[in-house]
């Protein structure tokens, strides 16, 4: 009895989890006036209209989009997970003047707000000759990464023992070796963590490549649906298969996504 | 813990990053507080003319009602949804994670559970439009509960007393998947001989709730809170994409104050002042939630 209430009371969450996404991709596959007249439902009124996401992938460039968006993601959580794990294996192993200083500015950045460094931000990367190219999309992302990277894999060091660090100069390695060959493979949980949510976080950003960003070339999947959004009025079926298209990355994903960041998660968080 | 031998070891590993800070982060960190003390429309700084605390006074002290008027409702829809996201997020959440720990199907939930925090994006927030429309989802359903004096005639997000309620409940449906396996894990994490000992001494259910499940629930909680509050006073796309601040500025939040202030009127140093402002208020808030929590992060 009680285990099926409480059956019952995980079933009714699990339900307004995916009640969204149903009504997505059933508004997808309904033609405009049925998106229009039965937006209440679902369910397609009649056949299928699968048509509908080629006709979407086809009127605005939405491959380049993709590949956009794709290469923009790609370079920053590579990116991050490089830069901020030698900066995390720096914090967690080594003590010198200075250590506490750079660590808590970095991890202060977590509280500045996004859109107020926007600004000038935006300044400098015109004046670098950077607005409208993939480095000026992509740098400002990995910066904004630094705080809870630095954080995870600071700790997750922190957790490795020692005395795997003191055989390894022993057997004669040097710092850098032993960051490449034993401590880096050895943070895979950290490293699966970092990539999971910077890859969603790169992926659903709007707010920097729209301002960086004026010429279609260098549109990314979510501006692409902003503009598909602005150039069809009311008509939900072509914006939800836009949407799918969007996030369709996520979806497939997602269950793997899952795996890896629960494991990832207790260290940051639970090992504090 | 190791004293290097080449003292410049440790810095060598920290400088790349540094380096992409000092560009980037520091020049736009430092430039913004600076552009914040003066009145500039952008392109070339030699127009920009220093005004000292007047930004501020602007609006924090209403020197420029209009400007004042909207400072404070934008602070204080972020206070909202705060307040709102903390008082509804944590208390379900424990209850789910509560209700989730083992059981024999929890995996499967769990992945179910996740969807929301990952896709949570600017696709779902078009289809939160979409569901909160007059003749949408959401309307179609408190008439079909018979709740007919609940239904919106102007969609949830369409009318100045509901919107704000509207872009709640996303941030809730998008922000109680995180918060939830957060405490899925730090239950999951209990070494269950640590009950069977309480037991075998005798403690009670609640005695083991608050010596055992608790202290190890704060820290979480803690991060969880900061998360949350940290969350809705950044918060921008939701609010953008719904409902742009409207109606009537009832959405209005600083994110999307600040982003009209310097990209649509051109006002980059006002619009630096209110950033600033509210990270202040955002620093303030996670120090005071910290010593609240007395936790050692």
């Amino acid at each position: 009895m009680v285990k099926s209430l409480k059956h019952l009371l995980l079933i009714a969450y699990g339900i307004t989890c995916i009640y969204p996404f149903l009504w997505m991709f059933g508004t997808s596959l309904k033609t405009s006036q049925d998106a229009l007249v039965n937006p209440q439902s679902p369910i397609p009124n009649g056949a299928l209209q699968w048509g509908v996401f080629a006709e979407v992938w086809n009127k605005l460039n939405f491959a380049k989009f993709f590949m956009n968006s794709a290469i923009v993601s790609v370079a920053v959580i590579v990116g991050i997970i490089f830069i901020y794990s030698m900066m995390g294996y720096s914090f967690a192993k080594f003590n010198y003047k200075g250590k506490k200083l750079v660590y808590y500015t970095f991890i202060a950045l977590l509280l500045v707000p996004g859109v107020t460094i926007l600004i000038p931000l935006y300044i400098n990367m015109t004046n670098l000759g950077l607005a409208n190219s993939y480095i000026g999309i992509i740098l400002p992302m990995i910066n904004g990464g630094a705080p809870f990277a630095i954080f995870l894999f600071t700790s997750y060091f922190r957790t490795i023992s020692h005395e795997l660090y003191e055989s390894a100069v022993l057997d004669g390695c040097g710092s850098f070796k032993i960051y490449y060959r034993i401590y880096l493979p050895l943070a895979m949980p950290a490293i699966g963590t970092i990539a999971i949510i910077n890859f969603i976080g790169s992926w659903n950003n709007i707010l920097w490549p729209m301002i960086i960003v004026d010429t279609k070339d260098f549109f990314t999947l979510p501006m692409g649906l902003m503009y598909l959004d602005s150039s069809s009025f009311k008509k939900w079926n072509e914006l939800m298969a836009g949407a799918i298209i969007t996030i369709f990355p996520i979806l497939v994903s997602f269950p793997f996504l899952q795996k890896m960041y629960v494991k990832g998660m207790t260290i940051g968080s639970v090992k504090m | 813990m190791v004293t290097s031998r080449n003292k410049w070891v440790p810095y060598l590993f920290l400088l790349p990053g540094v380096l992409l800070f000092l560009a980037i982060g520091v020049y736009s960190v430092g430039f913004s507080v600076l552009i914040s003390f003066y009145n500039w429309s952008g392109i070339d700084f030699a127009n920009a003319r220093f005004e000292g605390f007047d930004n501020f006074k602007d609006f924090l002290f209403g020197q420029s009602p209009v400007v004042s008027r909207s400072f404070y409702l934008a602070i204080w829809h972020n206070l909202l949804m705060a307040f709102f996201q903390v008082i509804i997020v944590i208390p379900v959440a424990l209850v789910l994670a509560f209700t989730l720990q083992n059981m024999k199907a929890a995996s499967y939930y769990r992945t179910i559970y996740f969807l929301p925090m990952i896709a949570s994006g600017i696709a779902v927030f078009y289809v939160w439009k979409g569901l909160f429309e007059p003749t949408g989802v959401l309307n179609a359903l408190l008439s079909a509960l018979g709740l007919d004096l609940l239904v919106m005639q102007e969609g949830m997000l369409g009318s100045s007393s509901t919107a704000l309620m509207g872009i709640i409940i996303t941030s809730i449906w998008g922000g109680l998947p995180g918060t939830l396996l957060l405490y899925y894990a730090g239950l999951s994490s209990v070494n269950p001989t640590l009950y069977e000992a309480a037991s075998v001494d005798g403690a009670t259910k609640s005695v083991m709730l608050r010596k055992i499940t608790w202290p190890l629930l704060k820290p979480i909680t803690l991060i969880a809170v900061i998360q949350l509050v940290n969350g809705a006073f950044q918060a921008f796309e939701n609010v953008f994409i719904m409902t742009g601040g409207g109606p009537a500025g009832s959405t209005e939040v600083i994110g999307t104050l600040v982003y009209k202030t310097a990209f649509i009127d051109n006002d980059y140093g006002l619009a630096s002042a209110i950033g600033w402002t509210s990270f202040l208020i955002t620093g303030l808030i996670a120090i005071f939630s910290i010593r609240g929590f007395k936790a050692d992060i």
